[in-house]
C-alpha cells in the first residue's frame, strides 16, 4: 500500500467517524480527533512537497500548509471517493489555495490566464468527471444511432489528423475556445494555432465526406442542396467546388481528386459540412 | 473568456457542436496528477505527457481549473525571480566593471610573470601535493615509508598536463556515481579528508594503554556512537573480581540513570525497558570490578546514542557500503563515531583499489583512531 491509498484510507475512516459523531456515538468525538490528527501527519509531508515545487519562500509554504490542512479538514465533508480519489481532489485544493496566495501577493495583476479562469467559474455547463453525477442512460435508438454515427466521424477525424492537430481541434469542438485562448491555453504561437486549426477543419470534413459509410451519397447530395440555397453568399460553393463535390460523388468508392485540388475540396466540404448536421436532425428528428 | 471582437463568435459548424458535445461525455483518460499538470504548465508543448493533458483538460473543468492556476502560479514566480534578478543587477551594476578590471589585470599580470619554460615543472608539485581539496590525498604520517607512493605517482606528475588524463580518484568516482549527493555527503568528504591532512604531524609510535576490563558488547570501545537504544552490555571476566557495579549516568551529570550490582560470574547486563536511552543522548558506563583484598579495577567510558538525524544517515552508509565504501566510511567515521564500520568500509574499498596511497593513508588514519578510543576508558 503507497502513501497515499494509506491516506485514502484514512480518509474514510474520517468520514466514517464524522458520521458517527453526528449521530452522537460515545466516544465518537475522540475517535474523530484522532483520525484527523492522523491524516494531517500522513498528508503534511506530502502537501509540504508540492507546495515547495510551487513556492520558493518556506515560511509562506509552511502558512499555506495550515490552511490546506485546515480547510481540506473543514471540506471533507464534500469529498465524494466515488467520484476521484482523495489524491486529486486534495492536490486540486492545495493548488487553488497556492494560487489565491500568491496572486495576492502578486503586484502584477495582468496574468492571461486568471481570465479563463474567470470564464470557467461563469461556465457552469461544464462538469468535470471529478464533479458529475453518473450519466443517465440514454436508452433511444435513435439516439444511440447517432450517436454511433458520431463515433465513426471522431474515429475518422482521429486517423486523419496528426497529434498536434487533434489536440487543438480536438479542444476547439468541445469547448468553441477562440483562438487566442487556445494559444494561451497549449503554450503556443496564436498564428500557429490558426493555421493548425484551419487544417484541421478541411481535413476533418474532407475525411467525412470521403467516407461512404459515414454519409450516404443522397445526405451528401441534400446537403450540397442546401448549401447553395443559403441566404449567405459566401456560404455557396463555386463552380469549382461542385464540380469536384460532384465528381468524387461520381466515383464508388467515393475518391478524394488529385494533389492539384485537394485543397478546393476540402474547402467545398467545409462548405457543406455545417448541412450535412442539417441533414443528420432531419434524419432523426423529422420536422 | 476574453472578448476579442470576432474571435469572440462561436464559429463552430452544427456539426463541431454536436461532436464536441458528444466528446464532452467521454473525458480522455483519468484525472491528472499534480506532476503531469506541473510538467505541462513548466514546460509546455515539450512535456512528455502533453497532449493527452491537453485533450483531457478539454473535458474536465476540475483538471482545466487546476491546470490554468498552475500555469498563472508559473507565471507569477517567473515574473517574481524577473523582478529578483532586476534588483540584485541594479543594486550590484555599478560594481560590475570594477570587478571586471581588477579579475583582467589579475589575469594579466600572473600571465606575464609566469615563466613559460618553467610551468610543467611548477605543475608537478600541484598534483603530487596532498592537499585534501584538490586531490584528496593527505600528507604521510611520520613514521611510514612514502617510498611506494612517490614511486607511483610522481612520473604522472612530471608528465606535461596536456597528456594527463588526469584519471579521478576512486572517491571521486564514487561521487560521480550518485544521483545526488546529500550536503551531509560533501561536509563528511571535506571534513574527513582535512582531518587526515592535518593528522601528518603525530606519531604512530605513541604508547596507548589498553583498557584494564575489556568490553565485548556493545561497541563503544572502538566507537564514540551505538544505534541500540537498549543495548546489552557484556565484558571480559576479571579474574579475582568478588562482583561487579555497573552504573550510567549522563555525561556531565552526576545523575544516574542506573545501578546495579551483579555477582562475579555475571558478565553481562541488558538495560532493562525503563532504562531505554535516549536518541541522541549522551551517557557514561562505569563498570568497577571489587577485588578480594586488592584495589577494584574500574572502567569508565562516554559513549552516544544516535539521533534521528545520525541514524537516517547510519541506514544511508549502511545502504551504500558495497557500493560506496569510501562516501559510506567518511560518514561513519565524521558524521557517526563509528570508526569499525569505516574501518570495514575501507577494507572493502581497499580489496577494490589495492594500490590506492590514499586508501590506505585513510586505512591508518581510522585504525589509529580506534585504537586511541580504546585508550579513552578513564575518561
Amino acid at each position: 500500500m503507497d502513501d497515499w491509498e494509506a491516506i485514502q484510507e484514512l480518509v474514510k475512516q474520517v468520514q466514517n467517524h464524522q458520521q458517527w459523531t453526528d449521530l452522537g456515538l460515545d466516544g465518537a468525538a475522540e475517535r474523530l480527533e484522532q483520525a484527523q490528527d492522523s491524516l494531517c501527519r500522513q498528508l503534511r509531508p506530502m502537501l509540504h512537497k508540492i507546495i515547495r515545487r510551487m513556492v520558493r519562500s518556506a515560511d509562506d509554504a509552511e502558512d499555506i500548509l495550515q490552511e490546506v490542512l485546515i480547510l481540506v479538514m473543514r471540506k471533507l465533508g464534500n469529498y465524494d471517493p466515488n467520484r476521484a480519489p482523495f489524491r486529486y481532489w486534495v492536490e486540486r485544493v492545495t493548488i487553488h489555495e497556492v494560487h489565491q496566495h500568491l496572486r495576492s501577493q502578486c503586484r502584477c495583476r495582468e496574468i492571461l490566464e486568471t481570465d479563463l479562469l474567470d470564464f470557467l467559474e461563469d461556465n457552469e455547463e461544464q462538469v468535470s468527471p471529478i464533479e458529475r453525477e453518473p450519466s443517465p442512460d440514454l436508452a433511444p435508438d435513435a439516439v444511440a444511432d447517432r450517436r454511433e454515427r458520431l463515433h465513426q466521424i471522431l474515429a475518422c477525424a482521429r486517423d486523419s489528423l496528426d497529434e498536434d492537430a487533434y489536440t487543438v481541434w480536438h479542444e476547439y469542438l468541445i469547448n468553441g475556445t477562440t483562438q487566442e485562448d487556445i494559444a494561451l491555453l497549449m503554450s503556443r504561437r496564436v498564428d500557429w494555432v490558426r493555421q493548425t486549426l484551419h487544417r484541421a477543419r478541411l481535413k476533418v470534413a474532407a475525411a467525412i465526406v470521403s467516407h461512404p459509410a459515414i454519409l450516404n451519397d443522397e445526405e451528401i447530395r441534400t446537403a450540397i442542396k442546401r448549401c447553395q440555397m443559403s441566404e449567405n453568399p459566401d456560404d455557396w460553393l463555386t463552380e469549382g467546388e461542385l464540380e469536384l463535390l460532384n465528381q468524387s460523388l461520381a466515383t464508388h468508392p467515393r475518391q478524394s481528386p488529385g494533389w492539384r485540388h485537394t485543397n478546393l475540396f476540402r474547402q467545398a466540404c467545409l462548405k457543406i459540412l455545417k448541412w450535412v448536421e442539417i441533414s443528420l436532425l432531419i434524419l432523426y428528428f423529422p420536422w | 473568456m476574453r472578448d476579442t471582437g470576432d474571435t469572440m463568435r462561436d464559429t463552430r459548424t452544427p456539426l463541431e457542436k454536436q461532436l464536441g458535445a458528444e466528446m464532452r461525455e467521454h473525458a480522455e483518460g483519468e484525472c491528472l496528477s499534480f506532476e503531469q499538470m506541473w510538467a505541462v504548465a513548466q514546460r509546455g508543448h515539450q512535456a512528455p505527457d502533453y497532449h493527452r493533458v491537453m485533450r483531457h483538460i478539454a473535458t474536465c473543468t476540475a483538471c482545466r481549473r487546476a491546470y490554468l492556476e498552475l500555469r498563472a502560479i508559473e507565471h507569477m514566480r517567473r515574473r517574481e525571480s524577473l523582478r529578483r534578478m532586476r534588483q540584485l543587477l541594479g543594486q550590484h551594476l555599478a560594481w560590475v566593471p570594477a570587478v571586471g578590471v581588477a579579475v583582467a589585470a589579475v589575469a594579466l599580470a600572473w600571465w606575464l610573470w609566469t615563466p613559460r619554460s618553467t610551468q610543467i615543472a611548477q605543475q608537478s608539485p600541484i598534483l603530487v601535493r596532498p592537499e585534501p581539496p584538490t586531490t584528496l590525498v593527505a600528507p604521510e604520517p611520520k613514521g611510514t615509508s612514502t617510498t611506494p607512493r612517490l614511486a607511483n605517482e610522481t612520473p604522472r606528475a612530471i608528465e606535461p598536463p596536456t597528456e594527463l588524463p588526469r584519471p579521478k580518484t576512486p572517491l571521486e568516482r564514487e561521487i560521480a556515481s550518485l544521483k545526488k549527493v546529500e550536503p551531509f555527503i560533501r561536509e563528511a568528504v571535506s571534513a574527513f579528508t582535512a582531518l587526515v591532512a592535518a593528522d601528518g604531524i603525530r606519531s604512530d609510535n605513541r604508547s596507548l594503554q589498553a583498557p584494564p576490563i575489556r568490553l565485548l558488547m556493545p561497541d563503544i570501545e572502538q566507537n564514540a556512537a551505538i544505534a541500540d537504544t537498549r543495548p546489552t552490555f557484556h565484558w571480559q571476566p576479571i579474574e579475582q573480581a568478588m562482583s561487579y557495579q555497573l552504573q550510567i549516568r549522563e555525561a556531565g551529570s552526576s545523575q544516574l540513570l542506573l545501578e546495579t550490582t551483579l555477582d562475579r560470574i555475571q558478565t553481562h547486563y541488558g538495560l532493562p525497558p525503563a532504562a531505554t536511552l535516549a536518541r541522541g543522548g549522551k551517557y557514561e558506563l562505569l563498570i568497577i570490578a571489587s577485588r578480594d583484598g586488592e584495589e577494584p579495577i574500574t572502567l569508565q567510558r562516554r559513549f552516544r546514542v544516535l539521533s534521528e538525524d545520525e541514524r537516517k544517515k547510519w541506514e544511508w552508509a549502511q545502504r551504500h557500503e558495497r557500493t560506496h565504501p569510501l562516501l559510506s566510511a567518511v560518514v561513519y567515521y565524521y558524521h557517526l563515531d563509528r570508526y569499525t564500520d569505516a574501518l570495514r568500509c575501507l577494507q572493502r574499498a581497499q580489496q577494490e583499489y589495492p594500490k590506492d596511497a590514499q586508501i590506505a593513508r585513510w586505512l591508518t588514519f581510522v585504525e589509529y583512531r580506534i585504537r586511541q578510543r580504546e585508550a579513552e576508558f578513564s575518561r
